[in-house]
C-alpha cells in the first residue's frame, strides 16, 4: 500500500507564448558613442522589466500588472494584458557591461554604448 | 550604421505602418486621416465597474501629468493629452485624445485621476442614489 496520492506529476498546462511586441524607437547612432532604444510598455512597474543581451540579440521584456478589485466587473476592454517582448538582433557591437536602462511614465529607455573597437575613428592623414 | 539588423516578429501591422509614416512622411502624416485613426488606436482603454464607482483606464506612455486635460460635459468624458518626443532634429509633439460616454449617475465633483507607469486611471464615483441598495424584507 502506498501513501502517495499520485506518483506522476500533474501534466502542466502549457500556454502559448502570448506576448505582445511593444512599439519602440531608436535614437542616436550616426557616429555617436551610444544608441538609446525607447520601448513603450505602459502598465509595467519598475521591478517588472528584464533586459538581456545574448549573441548580439537584445531581449527586452516587461510584465504588465493591471489588477481590478475582485468585486468589480468588466464593462469594456481594449488594453491587452499579455507581457511585452521585444527581440532585436543588433547590427552594432555594443559594450554589454555598459548597458543601462531607466523607466519613466511607461517607457523603458535602454542605453547601449557602442563597443570601443566599433566606434568610428578619425584617421589622421600624414 | 543602423543599430537593428532585424526585428523579432511581425505582430502588429499597424505599429510598423505608423512608424513608416512617422519616419518617412512626418509632415504629411501629421495632417492625414491616418493620423486621426492613429490617435484613437494609441489610447486604448478599459472600463470596469464596482458598486461605488466606475473606473476608466487609458494607456498613455510618455505623457506627463501636466500634459493631460480631463473634461466632463453632457455625460461625455474627454481626455486630451500630448506626448513630447525627443528626436534628432528637436522635440516633436504627439497629440492624443479620446472621448467616452459615461452614464449620468456619476458624481462629477468626486472624480479623481491617477497616472502611474503610463496608465491613467480615472475614478468616477456613483452618486448616492445610484448605488445598489439592499432592501430588507419585513
Amino acid at each position: 500500500m502506498t501513501t502517495e496520492i499520485s506518483k506522476k506529476e500533474k501534466n502542466e498546462v502549457r500556454t502559448p507564448d502570448m506576448s505582445r511586441r511593444p512599439y519602440y524607437r531608436v535614437l542616436g547612432g550616426n557616429g555617436k558613442e551610444s544608441y538609446t532604444v525607447e520601448v513603450f510598455m505602459p502598465g509595467v512597474a519598475k521591478g517588472d522589466y528584464n533586459v538581456s543581451l545574448h549573441d548580439q540579440e537584445l531581449l527586452i521584456e516587461g510584465r504588465k500588472v493591471l489588477p481590478i478589485p475582485s468585486d468589480a466587473k468588466w464593462v469594456h476592454r481594449e488594453i491587452t494584458i499579455e507581457p511585452y517582448k521585444l527581440r532585436l538582433q543588433l547590427n552594432v557591437d555594443v559594450d554589454a557591461e555598459g548597458i543601462t536602462a531607466r523607466s519613466e511614465d511607461g517607457i523603458l529607455r535602454v542605453l547601449l554604448p557602442v563597443a570601443a573597437e566599433a566606434r568610428p575613428r578619425k584617421i589622421t592623414i600624414q | 550604421m543602423k543599430l537593428i539588423k532585424h526585428d523579432s516578429f511581425f505582430n502588429d501591422p499597424w505599429t510598423d505602418l505608423d512608424r513608416l509614416f512617422e519616419t518617412t512622411l512626418p509632415e504629411l502624416y501629421q495632417w492625414s486621416p491616418l493620423r486621426i485613426s492613429g490617435r484613437v488606436r494609441s489610447l486604448p482603454l478599459d472600463v470596469y465597474e464596482g458598486d461605488d464607482e466606475r473606473v476608466i483606464r487609458l494607456e498613455m506612455p510618455g505623457v506627463k501629468k501636466d500634459d493631460i486635460q480631463l473634461e466632463l460635459e453632457n455625460a461625455i468624458l474627454s481626455v486630451e493629452a500630448k506626448r513630447i518626443e525627443k528626436t534628432e532634429s528637436g522635440d516633436s509633439t504627439i497629440e492624443l485624445s479620446r472621448s467616452v460616454s459615461v452614464s449620468d449617475d456619476i458624481d462629477a465633483e468626486k472624480i479623481k485621476a491617477h497616472l502611474e507607469n503610463g496608465i491613467l486611471s480615472i475614478s468616477l464615483p456613483k452618486r448616492e442614489q445610484a448605488k445598489p441598495k439592499q432592501i430588507t424584507i419585513s
